[in-house]
């Protein structure tokens, strides 16, 4: 593990849900340090907070209380604008239900974040001249589609660059979806059981191409089950009833 | 997201949604059709007005007499106005610097041996300016909106000059079957003629003329007439003082009714009128004004109009609820859409515009029926309003306008709460 520059730190990272009167408290107190190019597996029990720590560090949801800083940065103090920024250029985000706009080819699916980067004006060069700029460079000037159908050609689709997700089976949709949460060069990828709807050779593959990414240099975060998935991973974090267990 | 995209995907949104989308622009297409018709109301009045007092200036007043009709014959209400009184009229009235009088009789008109009997008109210098701006005869075979000028009308020799009117010059201009048949193809200019046994000087012929309403060519006589200073007409062809049209030119377009006021005034106290029981004036004259005519035709026109703008307020008010009602539907069914996008950076700007296009796409859409329908419905319009209603073609953009405002007005408040969605609600959403 890189422990000069962590990609992810989280101090006493809580989340509490209000229910009604109840709280839940899904979240206890997690401290989290996952340092660039590691590969990470996340394991627990349903329930015990695994979603709920991947939709923070994805700037998806705000946490109750506690820091988050993601590449340095406290994240916290960020406003809603620039947590969209930032979801967009440094975070790649893969579900479980893939979550594809099923109106959009594959291809659109696909460049469907660098839509978003173009209209402000911000390209790749803010947060990512600081570690990922060599990337950013090399494919900053090909315009969205054509990044796009790269990062298809990247896992294996290019062939259906033209598809709609109703077209396409289970695996070729999860496919789509990593090259989504790739098409931005971020400096992060969080997956919350990518396999979790697939069969097992089908999950397979799909890790496969997991660990290729890891091993061209990104940081991967992959929550799951199964103990076989884990394995793939450099190594893994368990979590029980809302805490990091040691 | 560049406006391509933004465009994109709002029109692959609508498409969605066919149907419910067709439906609910319904409002917008009556609202705006609405308002293509109410402005086609307004316009037909102005261009009827245009069309049949196109020889007053906006800049004139039109001095008329009055009439009562006794025993089926129209009698002059008061006196009759008078040569004088036209005269007397730039000294008296400080606004009015010029008038323009005109005087019709009938005479006879004799060369050698020939002696014809017709009509006959007494004119000022700019009376050919004046018939062109009328626009009801032009020389024969002009064509159809070419420019007309004075000399057009003009077959040889001129007009009168303004010496000439002043003077009572002893001059005519002879209509152009006139001076056929007095002449026989021989020059007149120079000749003399007796008009009502007084000598005149034969200065020009007017070209041969034709109505340009062609239904009216049978039955009118342009070429058969001649034309005097209307100073001449005055002292040589009348016994008892003739009436005269006058047409007053202000000076200053914005001091219409001050003009007015002048007119009267000079009227009132030569034609020693006096004030009724209730205060008001006795006139035996009518003042005119283009606005004035303009002001009557409208109001006739203002009932209808009002109905259709109150038709066209409450289809769109409609419509733009549809409008909201849609895009409520639509943000709802693609919550899940909302949180997808948000997920992969969209920001709540991002999504605002995304459905504030949309709804201003849809409004547009119908806006653009609307005003095929509205453009279809003027003729319905016109039958409801003595005929007259006519495309404004400024009422287009206006539309267009409207309609576009409505899709916005209404399309954000769902656009509103599309942005304000959390994103990982939003993508929970079943
Ligand atoms: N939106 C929510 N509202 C209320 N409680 C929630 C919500 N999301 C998760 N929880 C609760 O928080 C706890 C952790 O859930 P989650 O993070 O989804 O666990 P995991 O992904 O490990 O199965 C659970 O008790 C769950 O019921
Ligand atoms: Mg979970």
């Amino acid at each position: 593990m890189n422990d000069q520059n962590p990609v992810i730190e989280t101090q006493n990272l809580t989340k509490t849900y209000r229910m009604g009167a109840a709280d839940v408290l899904a979240l206890r107190g997690v401290d989290m340090r996952i340092g660039a190019g590691d590969f990470v597996a996340l394991m627990g029990s349903s329930g015990s907070g695994k979603s709920t720590m991947m939709h923070l560090l994805g700037c998806l949801d705000t946490p109750t209380a506690g820091r988050y800083l993601l590449e340095g940065r406290d994240v916290g103090s960020l406003s809603a604008q620039e947590r969209a920024r930032v979801r967009n250029q440094r975070i790649g985000f893969i579900f479980q239900t893939f979550n594809l706009l099923p109106r959009l080819t594959a291809l659109d699916n696909v460049a469907l974040p660098l839509l978003y980067r173009a209209a402000g004006g911000q390209g790749d060069n803010g947060t990512s001249r600081l570690d990922h700029g060599a990337g950013s460079r090399a494919t900053g000037k090909q315009s969205p589609r054509e990044r796009a159908l790269a990062a298809l050609t990247r896992v294996g689709l290019a062939d259906r660059a033209g598809h709609r997700p109703t077209q396409l089976s289970g695996g070729q949709r999860q496919r789509v979806a990593i090259a989504r949460a790739l098409v931005g060069d971020p400096a992060l990828i969080l997956a919350d059981e990518p396999t979790g709807n697939l069969d097992s050779s089908t999950g397979g593959d799909i890790m496969r191409l997991l660990a290729e990414l890891h091993a061209e240099g990104r940081t991967l975060l992959l929550v799951t089950h199964d103990r076989a998935v884990a394995e793939q991973a450099e190594y893994t974090l368990h979590m029980r009833d809302g805490r990091l267990l040691p | 997201m560049t406006f391509v995209n933004v465009l994109r995907t709002a029109l692959s949104g609508i498409a969605a949604n066919k149907l419910r989308t067709g439906l609910t622009m319904l409002g917008i297409i009556i609202g705006v059709a609405s308002v293509i018709a109410t402005l086609a109301l307004g316009n037909g009045a102005r261009a009827a007005v245009e069309n049949s007092f196109r020889f007053l200036g906006s800049d004139q007043i039109q001095v008329s007499g009055q009439f009562t009709v006794e025993d089926g014959e129209p009698k002059p209400a008061g006196k009759l106005l008078s040569y004088e009184d036209g005269l007397t009229l730039p000294d008296a009235a400080p606004l009015i610097d010029r008038v323009e009088m005109t005087v019709r009789g009938s005479g006879k008109v004799r060369h050698g041996q020939t002696t014809l009997d017709m009509p006959f008109t007494g004119v000022d210098a700019g009376a050919l300016t004046s018939m062109i701006a009328d626009g009801k005869v032009q020389p024969v075979g002009w064509p159809a909106g070419d420019l007309l000028t004075s000399e057009a009308f003009l077959a040889r020799g001129r007009f009168f000059t303004h010496s000439e009117v002043a003077a009572g010059a002893q001059v005519c201009v002879l209509g152009y079957k006139t001076a056929d048949d007095l002449f026989l193809g021989d020059d007149p200019i120079g000749q003399t003629v007796w008009i009502n046994r007084k000598p005149c000087e034969v200065i020009g012929v007017i070209a041969e003329l034709e109505t340009v309403d062609e239904q009216e060519r049978t039955r009118s006589k342009p070429n058969e007439t001649f034309y005097l200073p209307v100073s001449t007409a005055v002292q040589n062809l009348f016994e008892n003082d003739p009436w005269v049209e006058i047409t007053a030119r202000v000076t200053d377009e914005a001091r219409m009714d001050e003009a007015k006021t002048q007119i009267a005034a000079h009227l009132r106290l030569r034609h020693g009128i006096e004030q009724g029981n209730d205060g008001k004036w006795l006139d035996d004259f009518r003042l005119t004004t283009k606005k004035d005519i303009l002001g009557v035709q409208q109001d006739a026109a203002r009932t209808f109009s009002v109905l259709l703008a109150a038709l066209a307020v409450v289809s769109l008010v409609v419509g733009g609820f549809g409008i909201m009602n849609v895009m409520l539907v639509s943000v709802t069914e693609r919550t899940r859409e909302i949180g997808v996008r948000m997920a992969v950076g969209a920001r709540q700007q991002d999504v605002v515009l995304q459905f504030l296009l949309e709804a201003a796409l849809l409004s547009l859409a119908g806006g653009l029926v609307g005003i095929l329908v509205g453009i279809l419905a003027i003729p319905l319009a016109a039958s409801l309003n003595a005929g007259l209603a006519l495309l404004d073609p400024a009422s287009i953009p206006v539309a267009l306008l409207v309609a576009l405002a409505t899709g916005i007005i209404f399309g954000l408040y769902p656009a509103l709460r599309a942005a304000r969605l959390d994103p990982i609600e939003a993508l929970r959403y079943e």
